[in-house]
């Protein structure tokens, strides 16, 4: 599992029951279930530098793969440098954020950490999403 | 039980722990028992929501002697204890085979609101979207409304479990001073509740949030920060698990905020 450069961006995919009213991401949507130690991600630089264009390969490839996007679910786009260094700086921790591909995905990755600090790993991505980086799902 | 058994065990047993047991319903207010009962229902009730099996009377006695001497029971006579009740009794877990025997019969003086006999009471959803509803709180009751019917349409969201969505509303009643938070849920299938802060930072730096996780035992997962990451700046943080009211006072720096804004 090769680790993403800081300068890099993922995108988060965040179901509706995750997406508060006025379409925010909610800190759930980043918090890992207990029995598991990643949340997926897609490596947005993989498909292009731009922005826009690597979200719309994202959502292509996650439709290949089956899931569901639904029309009240939101990309979270996130940058990985700054969300290791806002849990290193609360937790103590690292975190690990890698490339992990799955079904032939390239931009396949996670964020990799231990579910224990689930919800302050979380609250702290979170708090990292403003509206600018937000993107409808479909 | 798994998740239940890795909060509570290693949990030390202290006066909150023993406050927080009898807050979930474990004896009847009024009544009148002998102290080694409430030991021994303190301790099964204890070992029954995963804490540590190895727990012995002798653990439960020290913190409950502080309990004993506090406003919670008046002593009868030697051994023997009046249960005055908590002003803030949260939901009964489930079975009660662990009670002890009852020595009289309670006076039947209410010592709670009726909306907390009937969320204790309400076995669906359904039921406790009326509570919210019927208590001012129509904009959270909306929204668990609207996750409810997504887990039913939509095979990849989950339903919230019921004894978590009882504890928040337990909150959320207990604690009617708080706005509204944004309602999800928590990958683990609970009711997951956060408010965003008042940014109140001279540069604008950003909102910082609050958010609880709802587990279906006496504790609440939460988190905490007063504004977003920046390198170089200071902010301040708390996370834990904790009883609920504990978790309240644990928060009481961010939630002051809320309510003043």
């Amino acid at each position: 599992m090769t680790p993403l450069p800081d300068s890099d961006h993922v995108a988060r995919y965040c179901r509706p029951s995750m997406v508060d009213e006025s379409g925010r991401p909610m800190t759930s949507a980043f918090a890992m279930r207990g029995d598991e130690g990643h949340l997926p991600v897609n490596w947005l630089e993989c498909f292009d530098p731009r922005v826009e264009v690597a979200v719309n390969r994202v959502r292509d490839a996650l439709l290949e793969q089956d899931v569901q996007l639904r029309p009240n679910g939101r990309f979270a786009l996130l940058d990985v440098g700054l969300v290791k260094a806002a849990v290193k700086r609360s937790l103590g921790r690292s975190l690990h954020i890698n490339r992990l591909s799955r079904d032939g995905d390239p931009s396949g990755a996670a964020i990799i950490g231990d579910p224990d600090d689930g919800l302050m790993v979380a609250a702290e991505i979170k708090a990292l999403v403003r509206h600018n980086r937000v993107r409808r799902a479909v | 039980m798994s998740l239940l058994n890795e909060k509570l065990l290693g949990m030390p047993f202290g006066t909150a722990t023993v406050e927080e047991l009898l807050r979930s319903g474990l004896l009847e207010p009024d009544a009148i028992y002998r102290r080694r009962e409430i030991v021994e229902a303190l301790k099964s009730r204890f070992v029954e929501l995963g804490g540590a099996a190895t727990t012995t009377s002798q653990d439960v006695i020290v913190p409950l002697k502080r309990a004993l001497a506090g406003p919670l029971f008046d002593r009868v006579r030697s051994g023997f204890y009046r249960y005055v009740g908590t002003a803030a009794r949260v939901p009964t877990l489930g079975a009660h085979s662990h009670e002890p025997t009852r020595m009289e019969i309670p006076s039947g003086k209410p010592t709670s609101e009726p909306w907390r006999t009937e969320l204790d009471n309400a076995a669906t959803t359904t039921a406790i979207v009326t509570m919210l509803r019927s208590q001012a709180r129509q904009t959270v009751a909306d929204r668990i409304d609207y996750l409810h019917a997504l887990a039913k349409d939509d095979p990849e969201e989950q339903p919230i479990a019921l004894e978590s969505l009882r504890r928040m509303a337990f909150f959320l009643l207990s604690h009617r001073g708080l706005p509204d938070p944004e309602v999800g849920a928590s990958p683990n299938g609970f009711a997951q509740v956060e408010w965003i802060l008042p940014d109140v930072s001279a540069d604008q730096a950003g909102n910082g949030l609050l958010a609880m996780e709802f587990l279906p035992s006496p504790l609440v997962r939460f988190a905490a920060l007063s504004a977003p990451y920046r390198p170089g700046v200071d902010r301040l943080t708390v996370h834990g698990t904790l009883p609920a009211d504990e978790t309240f006072a644990a928060v009481r720096a961010f939630t002051a905020g809320l309510v003043a804004a």
